[in-house]
């Protein structure tokens, strides 16, 4: 028997450990990561795939700025995706973005 | 076996499914890019002071093909950060061709990438009146104050013809374009005459942190030529400076004794960086007779000096910096700014390929510095 499970562990391993992730925030009373990524998504969608700023290497580092920025009070996340889509690429305008709903 | 394993990885995925009910964007940092990351050309560290890093396809900003734009006469930059990523901005005065109409004017250009720039299609922002600084404005500082949701940019202007103005003048603007000076056609602080017994040789640099601006002005006292630095703060800097402590203007950065400052500073910049302050500044080492009535300061290098609490400050052992482009030695200008854990450096100096000046943009990492 255990002869035959051992080539079972790792992806018992791999596939469990994601499983449990994905259950764990599920389950998760708040789903703050969640409702970041939701936030972050279009703005970052926006950003880095419409607009193609060079400031970002990829959508990913994008996003880990946008967590960032809305761990802090003072940034409102809903009208900076807002104005960064009425932005329509402009950077002049997508500066202005960040001081009025940003952390900067 | 089987059992014991299965418990173990139980525990583990227990605690990983606990660890992702944590909010985890609580305890991330900002992000830290590196430029190099996003820039078509590497850094590469000086051999004489590998914390400077000087990037691989310098300069960064020479002009911008306007018709507006004669010649380029001061640079102010600074970087902005865009969901904790720098954007890059720029503010230059410039001499235009249309001197019957305005001999100056200051344009506004915007880069995602420090390189590649693109002029805001109102340019020029501001247009030079027929007023104390109608024939130029160089120095050029800009910072952002989030307090009250304005750049404030300070420049030093003059006229040559009749009363021969110069002062320091201030313009301020809700969104980088739209500029006004808060006290109307008049300088902010009038440097043509003495100020509590200072001369005032010219405006260095304006910096913004935590609701304070700090103004740095070059000066000396009657009968010396050191032009050596003072600083004033304001909480505004429309309602008029004060020294800090309210005391008589002391040097905060005196002149020499080594070589390489010997005759004072002629353009500055201050950044603060994990509790330590750096202060940038071009010294120059003599006076150069221009004529009869004409000196000019001479031999530009670049060089900082740390502060633990932007008062009292100490030049590092190893400057000047050895950035300076050419033999002859002629920075005229520096900005930088700290994002991300690093401070960008943006020195102009003469590009011998350009036959001009322009803009060269470095790195200045200080867990490095000895």
């Amino acid at each position: 028997m255990a002869d035959v499970r051992v080539p079972q562990r790792p992806y018992f391993g791999v596939r469990s450990i994601f499983v449990s992730v994905l259950v764990g925030v599920a389950g998760c009373s708040e789903p703050v990561v969640d409702e970041v990524r939701e936030a972050c998504q279009p703005i970052c969608d926006e950003l880095v795939e419409a607009c193609g700023l060079a400031a970002f290497p990829d959508e990913d580092s994008c996003m880990g700025g946008c967590a960032y920025v809305a761990s802090q009070d003072e940034a409102d996340l809903d009208l900076y995706a807002i104005c960064v889509r009425q932005a329509e690429c402009d950077p002049f305008d997508i500066v202005e973005c960040e001081h009025a709903y940003g952390i900067d | 076996m089987a059992s014991t394993d299965r418990r173990w990885a139980l525990v583990g995925l227990m605690t990983m499914a606990a660890a992702a009910c944590r909010p985890e964007y609580q305890v991330i940092s900002p992000v830290e890019v590196d430029p190099a990351e996003v820039l078509p050309c590497d850094f590469t560290p000086l051999d004489a002071a590998p914390w400077v890093s000087r990037y691989d396809c310098n300069p960064v900003f020479a002009t911008t093909d306007e018709d507006w734009v004669s010649d380029i006469v001061s640079v102010g930059f600074r970087a902005q950060a865009v969901m904790g990523h720098p954007v890059y901005q720029v503010w230059y005065s410039a001499r235009t061709p249309f001197t019957e109409d305005y001999a100056w004017g200051i344009g506004h250009a915007i880069s995602s990438d420090g390189t590649t720039w693109e002029p805001h299609p109102a340019n020029p922002v501001y247009r030079a009146g027929n007023n104390w600084d109608a024939d130029s404005a160089d120095q050029l500082a800009v910072v952002f104050d989030p307090n009250r949701n304005r750049y404030v940019l300070a420049y030093q202007g003059y006229r040559l013809d009749g009363d021969r103005d110069f002062g320091m003048g201030l313009l301020t603007s809700p969104n980088g374009v739209d500029f006004s000076s808060p006290v109307g056609a008049q300088p902010l602080i009038d440097l043509s005459q003495s100020i509590d017994g200072i001369d005032y040789c010219w405006p260095l640099s304006l910096s913004y942190a935590d609701g304070l601006y700090r103004g740095w002005m070059a000066g000396h006292r009657p009968g010396d030529l050191l032009c050596q630095i003072y600083a004033f703060t304001t909480t505004d800097p429309a309602k008029g400076w004060s020294v800090d402590g309210g005391r008589r203007p002391e040097v905060v950065l005196g002149a020499g004794p080594q070589a390489y400052d010997k005759g004072g500073m002629t353009a500055a910049a201050s950044v603060e960086l994990d509790g330590t302050h750096y202060l940038f500044y071009v010294g120059f080492a003599e006076w150069e007779e221009q004529d009869d009535y004409l000196f000019a300061s001479s031999r530009h290098t670049l060089s900082v000096a740390t502060s633990p609490d932007g008062r009292d400050w100490t030049k590092h052992p190893s400057n000047p910096l050895p950035v300076h482009l050419t033999e002859e030695r002629v920075i005229t200008g520096v900005a930088a700014q700290a994002v991300a854990g690093r401070i960008h450096l943006w020195v102009t100096d003469r590009y011998e390929e350009l036959g001009s000046h322009a803009v060269g943009y470095y790195l200045f990492d200080p867990a490095q510095m000895p």
